[in-house]
């Protein structure tokens, strides 16, 4: 018996299948996805990233930062992500219409970036994050990136790029480290990652509202941060 | 059934005209030869780079003065570890076992075993520049298919020149019957050119919008692991199993409804539940990925009872363990995979109150428990380590006990060192059960305090550190074992000389082990 063209046959059978169903079929139901008008100016959602945002996002990608960090929030009674207040809304598939690659993350060694823009709005924060993760978030396991960071003689007065750095972490005296483009690239995308646009499909909670109180696996309610309208404080990193 | 002692009774003569082994050693010894020496340079750089990557994990300041260099962040070293382990080393690993196992059962020569090994030589080129291309920073950004886009041409056409000439070496095969292995073999030589071309396509040099990247890249690596690399470890096992063990195949009907119920189901995965994409495809790749129980327990009864007694009857094997232990992971890690995709009914109680109290009361103590796993593994060490469990425990295992069992026949040269190969199971075996059991109940208990925002986050990082750490001393075990496997190969080559091996006649090829 000759089993080889039968062989072929089903294997190219069942990986065409496979390949309709999780492959063309989101293709065609998401691949057409067009900007939608948000209420109640009209504003155009997402808006595309500025040019420094998107050369941050290569950054981003070159230094595997999406192996250790998500850029998503899942939709509450689903893991704590609302109650670390990681975001105002889960997110959804608009979100990342513009981004190529779109780096969704499955490891959290560190917190969720899906909305790092909202909560942490200050650059020199960033920077300072990123040229030692020590000085801003203490025993973080999170490398430092030095290599984004320049270190160099002050010749006259010092940059007012140059960090400020104090204590252990400042450079020897007559140095400074100051920020290489790549980290200015950087910290722009950072802080352009916010998905806080009240969409029809992931509207925002209503101030006061509880959550449903049928997630029976989340603590009680008082006991969270949650908050609908985040504040600009650092959170835990 | 005579097809299914067909690897047992090999060196039996048959009446037709089948090659004989001397003509097929003589064919595949250049090609196979090529492929698993560069397969074992490859899987000991990516045991180094695995070290390096775990050992940053919990200890930034790794390696010295070296840590702020960018090619050695943990964002390139990773990446680049996890693309010479499954391109490096499982890639060519699995084709050069895969072209001997295909030979021998077609009782075929190998063809065109200069193009084979020529095709070979540019994959590795293709793996050497990708590797590069990550540690400098051109990886694509897709987990699972981080070669970078200059790299992957390279990649696909030494694959397709490979595949083709192992299909026409099946093509061209005297002995008609097929066995289970061959189904497996041409499964995963034809799977991955497809995979591959419509991830690179779709994600690399024409990107999707949106989210439709996710959903691919999802789809690309969940096909990568459990149809492409499983099918090549599977094969191995189904063929060296039973030789090994001097038994025939249980059932041959079992197996072909093991491999057909893989191909089904085997390739629709790759979603998982709370992403952000619509819904019904966390639940299509859910499902799918619990019917993977089906081929799982089919395989897995199979193998049970092909091995069945045989304990006493088997004196001491250096290379049954791998297979054994090979096995046994396969089922472990399938096992685990499939737990993380249950969700509790509770997650959906929000809009089907009544559908989920009956559940709830039904099944509450089952579901309650393994759904549970689901929200707590995501997005934690969990799934690392049952994809180490699966590689180190599964497919290098495998992969390696064909490398013991097939290279002294090829070149008709011992193995100067033999010990080491006890040694190397033994470092092997321990090093992956450290890795993925650390990085299990690490990413356990990493989830749980995730999940109570009560705990800051740093201290749910921290929490993971004394587990990380164990799981650095594995891929140290693991790297202790694969360098035993190096010098013992390199001592072989060495020592014998291709010009006088290759052409020699086998004398008793069924009778070593």
């Amino acid at each position: 018996m000759n089993q080889g063209p039968i062989i072929f046959l089903g294997v190219y059978l069942a990986m065409a299948l496979s390949w309709l169903g999780m492959v063309f079929v989101p293709e065609m139901q998401l691949g057409r996805m067009q900007e939608t008008t948000v209420p109640p100016a009209g504003a155009r959602y997402p808006a595309p990233r500025n040019g420094l945002a998107q050369e941050g996002r290569d950054v981003y990608r070159a230094n595997g930062c999406y192996y250790c960090h998500t850029q998503q929030v899942r939709a509450r009674g689903f893991g704590a992500d609302f109650e670390r207040g990681w975001g105002a809304r889960h997110s959804v598939a608009p979100d990342y219409l513009y981004d190529r690659p779109v780096m969704l993350g499955n490891l959290r060694v560190g917190p969720d970036l899906a909305n790092i823009g909202v909560r942490q709005p200050d650059a020199a924060t960033h920077l300072l994050h990123l040229y030692n993760p020590q000085i801003t978030a203490k025993g973080s396991t999170m490398p430092p990136y030095k290599f984004l960071f320049e270190k160099r003689k002050i010749s006259g007065s010092p940059s007012p790029e140059a960090l400020k750095l104090s204590g252990e972490f400042a450079p020897e005296p007559g140095f400074e480290v100051v920020p290489k483009p790549e980290a200015l690239a950087l910290v722009a995308y950072l802080q352009s990652l916010r998905a806080d646009v009240p969409l029809f499909e992931a509207p925002l909670p209503l101030p006061g509202k509880k959550p449903g109180a049928s997630s029976t696996n989340q603590p009680p309610a008082g006991a969270t941060n949650a908050n609908p309208a985040p504040a600009g404080q650092p959170q835990a990193k | 059934m005579m097809s299914v002692q067909a690897p047992a009774t090999e060196s039996v003569s048959r009446t037709q005209a089948a090659v004989p082994p001397m003509e097929i050693n003589r064919s595949s010894c250049l090609p196979v030869t090529m492929l698993l020496a560069s397969s074992v340079g490859w899987l000991v750089v990516a045991s180094v780079l695995g070290l390096v990557s775990a050992i940053k994990l919990h200890a930034p300041g790794f390696p010295g003065f070296l840590s702020g260099a960018s090619w050695l962040t943990y964002g390139r070293v990773y990446p680049a570890y996890s693309f010479v382990l499954i391109y490096g080393f499982a890639a060519l690993a699995g084709l050069g076992l895969g072209l001997w196992i295909l030979a021998r059962l077609s009782r075929a020569a190998v063809f065109g075993p200069v193009a084979t090994t020529i095709a070979g030589l540019f994959w590795n080129l293709g793996v050497l520049v990708g590797t590069l291309g990550i540690l400098a920073g051109a990886g694509s950004g897709y987990e699972g298919l981080e070669v970078p886009g200059f790299a992957s041409p390279i990649l696909l056409a030494a694959y397709l020149a490979i595949a083709l000439c192992a299909t026409l070496t099946f093509h061209f095969r005297s002995e008609r019957e097929m066995y289970v292995s061959q189904w497996y073999l041409l499964m995963a030589l034809f799977w991955f050119p497809w995979i591959f071309s419509t991830a690179e396509m779709l994600l690399v040099y024409f990107p999707s919008r949106g989210v439709a990247q996710a959903v691919i890249a999802g789809w690309f690596t969940h096909n990568l692991y459990w149809i492409w690399l499983a099918s090549f470890g599977l094969a191995a096992i189904f063929y060296f199993l039973p030789k090994l063990a001097g038994r025939p195949l249980h059932s041959r009907g079992l197996a072909m409804f093991g491999f057909w119920s893989l191909a089904c189901f085997g390739g629709w995965g790759g979603v998982q539940g709370g992403t952000p994409v619509p819904s019904w495809l966390a639940s299509v790749s859910g499902a799918a990925g619990i019917m993977m129980l089906v081929p799982l327990l089919a395989v897995a009864t199979n193998w049970h009872l092909t091995m069945k007694g045989t304990d006493q009857k088997l004196g001491p094997n250096p290379i049954l363990p791998f297979f054994k232990f090979g096995a046994f992971c396969f089922i472990v890690a399938s096992l685990l995979q499939i737990i993380s995709l249950l969700r509790a009914p509770s997650s959906v109680s929000a809009h089907h109150q009544d559908l989920s109290e009956t559940i709830q009361s039904t099944f509450a103590v089952v579901f309650g428990l393994l759904g549970q796993i689901a929200e707590v593994a995501r997005f934690t060490h969990y799934g690392n380590g049952v994809s180490s469990l699966f590689l180190f425990g599964f497919f290098v295992m495998v992969a390696v006990g064909g490398i013991y069992y097939v290279v002294p026949r090829l070149t008709q040269c011992e193995w100067p060192a033999p010990a080491l190969m006890k040694f190397h199971f033994r470092c092997g075996a321990a090093g992956a059960a450290f890795l993925g059991a650390s990085l299990i109940i690490g990413g356990i208990r990493q989830g749980a305090a995730m999940n109570n925002p009560n705990l800051a986050f740093l201290d749910t990082v921290r929490g993971t550190v004394p587990f990380l750490g164990m799981g650095t001393l594995g891929m140290l075990l693991l790297l202790v074992g694969n360098c035993a496997l190096a010098i013992n190969f390199a001592r072989l080559l060495m020592n014998c000389r291709c010009s006088e091996c290759c052409p020699s006649p086998i004398t008793s090829p069924g009778g070593r082990a």
